[in-house]
């Protein structure tokens, strides 16, 4: 067991690695430093051009834009960090360095997967929420409300399902799908830094559109069978898993959509599946 | 030591090793000879794991070293021909991955890049090719592994650090150690490396040890030509001649010249050194 | 090092050595580099500094002390000199006669 996992090797060699992966991802911290103040920026400028006077007031976007742009920038560090971290590994000088590492594969493998889908993508959140809460500590003493918070209390997705005979709009709470998501681009993408030796990003967007999207799709129709992909119109009541993970505003109770763990397995899944063939992978990699 | 038998391997459908088989036995600097293409980083990279043969099998300490388990990284070091650098000092760079190997030994590597006359201060992303070199010897040497496999270690060094290398290579390296250096660059390394092999297309061409080479070719620098002679270079103030050693007088052996014997007799010399 | 000539390297070596010997730089008693040392001073396999110090050894020229090292011999010098005393008259005096019959000079007059 000492040659697949030691504690103590596993623990240095995690944070050699992440000293050398906050090292790769240079300007994306300064990014998501100053991310708080970009929306400010924004209506600003808005409210300078078109009424001639500053005004901080109407800091908010719409939830559909919020739920949006949530998804591209996670999207983009979910490509980004892959391959920047990873993409030397298909090089003779530094990806010798890396397979060479008197480490083994599957520590190796873990530290990639908990770099890529966790540590990393938290550290950049904790970045974001220091500048958040320094901005809301300063300018909004008591009244104000951390952008980040905000965001993820807000962070559903309105579905229409209304039909012949009734109205109701649903609201979806989407968290665990944008993380799912999160995981899946990410996974793909580290997949794609470890086998392409070249093209890296292009064979990365079609593996996840062609490969990886497709599968999950299929996976969600076994699963789910009757699941019609724009209208969730299966109505569950006191749902643990829904009660535990789900945010739902009181308001809503009647018309919220709960999801069972049916309904969102087959992205997991297909990660767990990734998971071990990044492991095959990194373990048979020839140089 | 090393073990290996029968080897096949081909980059896209093209043979590059064929048959091979060889033994290297401990406390030996094996001479990896040869032309650019010929396979020289080829089976370096397959000796460390980096690589698996296509047929044949690769015996390190009797483990297949493609495994890459810890135990076995622990106790070797691949030295590629081009080496980047990290974002870090020398030093840092030593403390910070020294402590995966275990027989690594910080004060060595202090010792080392003091005799290569590099400064371990400075940072390694700011180094010039031949100073980021050194420091990757000076790791190399200082994790005091059994098996080295060194690709062209003197590319890129000045002509003053190649001799410097050449002591820190005789001074550093365990007593057991099998260190294998490819090279095109013989002059560098020209009494370092003993035994010999010089390697040509798919082929092995020679395997000796330089008392073995000695002990059948004879390395005339006199200047007065020789009948019989296999090969003869005349430039000025380096004339040597290679004829086969009937007499079994021990001369010294000029490596540039052995080159070039075995090139041009390749069949007579295979049935010479044949064990 | 520059090792020309036509001598195998690891010979060489035990004549850079005998020399030390004979020039009394080396005496009785010290103690020579180790195998690995020397390796890197003379910038050779240290292989073959093991077959020079074999030589020597067989030779009575230098003895090893396990664990400590290689000392010169009590009758090294004299030793030494025997051997290159025989290796002149051999070699080396044979070649300067021919020359001295080829440039038609008499002993007496050089000496």
């Amino acid at each position: 067991m000492n040659q697949i996992f030691n504690p103590a090797r596993f623990a240095a060699y995690l944070l050699t690695e992440l000293k050398r992966a906050a090292g790769r991802l240079g300007g994306f911290w300064t990014l998501f430093g100053v991310a708080v103040l970009l929306p400010v920026l924004r209506v600003f400028m808005y409210n300078r051009v078109y009424y001639n006077h500053p005004s901080y007031e109407a800091l908010t976007i719409q939830a559909g834009l919020q739920l949006f742009l949530v998804l591209i920038i996670l999207s983009i560090i979910g490509i980004a960090i892959p391959l920047r971290c990873y993409g030397m590994t298909t090089e003779r000088g530094q990806g010798s360095g890396f397979f060479m590492l008197p480490v083994s594969s599957f520590e190796k493998t873990l530290s990639m997967i908990l770099i890529t889908l966790v540590i990393a993508p938290a550290l950049l959140s904790g970045v974001y929420l220091l500048t958040d809460s320094i901005l809301v500590a300063t300018f909004a003493k008591g009244t104000g409300q951390l952008s980040i918070a905000y965001i993820f209390q807000n962070l559903y997705m309105t579905v229409n399902n209304s039909s012949k005979n009734t109205v109701s709009i649903l609201k979806v709470n989407v968290f665990p799908t944008v993380i799912a998501s999160y995981m899946c681009t990410a996974l793909t993408f580290l997949i794609s830094a470890v086998i392409f030796r070249e093209k890296k990003f292009t064979f990365g967007i079609l593996l996840h559109l062609i490969g990886v999207s497709s599968v999950i799709s299929l996976l969600n129709q076994l699963l789910n069978p009757d699941y019609v992909p724009t209208l969730i119109n299966r109505i569950h009541h006191e749902d643990w898993v829904s009660n535990t993970f789900f945010v739902c505003p009181p308001d809503m109770v009647g018309t919220f959509v709960s999801l069972s763990l049916k309904d969102v397995a087959a992205a997991p899944i297909i990660s767990l599946i990734m998971c071990v063939a990044l492991f095959i992978i990194v373990r048979n990699k020839k140089l | 030591m090393i073990e290996i038998q029968h080897l096949d391997f081909a980059y896209n459908g093209n043979k590059v090793l064929e048959n091979i088989s060889m033994q290297m036995n401990d406390g030996c600097i094996y001479g990896l000879l040869g032309e650019n293409g010929v396979g020289k980083t080829t089976l370096l990279t397959l000796l460390c794991g980096l690589k698996k043969p296509k047929e044949g099998a690769i015996f390190v300490e009797g483990k297949d070293p493609f495994k890459r388990t810890p135990e076995q990284l622990a106790n070797q070091y691949y030295l590629p021909d081009e080496v980047s650098p990290m974002a870090m000092k020398a030093s840092a760079f030593a403390n910070e991955y020294g402590r995966f190997w275990t027989g690594f030994d910080m004060d060595k590597f202090n010792e080392i890049m003091a005799l290569l006359e590099s400064d371990a201060e400075q940072r390694m992303d700011r180094m010039s090719n031949g100073q980021l070199k050194k420091v990757y010897i000076a790791f190399a040497l200082a994790c005091n592994a059994k098996y080295y496999y060194l690709d062209e270690p003197t590319n890129g060094l000045d002509i003053p650090s190649k001799a410097l290398f050449r002591k820190a290579l005789s001074r550093y390296t365990r007593e057991d150690s099998v260190v294998v250096i490819s090279t095109h660059q013989v002059r560098d390394l020209e009494n370092m490396i003993d035994p010999i092999i010089i390697m040509d297309k798919r082929d092995v061409l020679l395997n000796a040890t330089i008392a073995e080479i000695a002990d059948k070719l004879y390395f005339d620098y006199s200047g007065e030509p020789v009948p019989d002679a296999l090969y003869s270079e005349n430039a000025p103030g380096m004339a040597v001649q290679v004829r086969a050693n009937d007499e079994h007088v021990e001369s010294k052996v000029n490596i540039e010249a052995l080159f070039n014997t075995v090139h041009h007799h390749k069949e007579l010399i295979k049935g010479m050194f044949n064990k | 090092m520059d090792f020309n000539g036509n001598k195998a390297i690891y010979l060489q070596i035990t004549d850079i050595i005998c020399d030390r010997i004979l020039s009394r730089e080396l005496k009785p008693g010290d103690r020579i580099p180790s195998v690995r040392d020397a390796g890197a001073d003379f910038q050779v396999n240290p292989n073959t500094i093991v077959r020079s110090y074999e030589k020597l050894t067989d030779e009575g020229i230098i003895y090893n002390r396990r664990g400590i090292g290689y000392f010169i011999a009590d009758g090294a010098f004299d030793t030494v000199l025997e051997q290159q005393r025989r290796e002149f008259i051999e070699q080396e005096l044979p070649q300067i006669k021919r020359r001295l019959q080829l440039l038609d000079l008499n002993p007496s007059d050089i000496f």
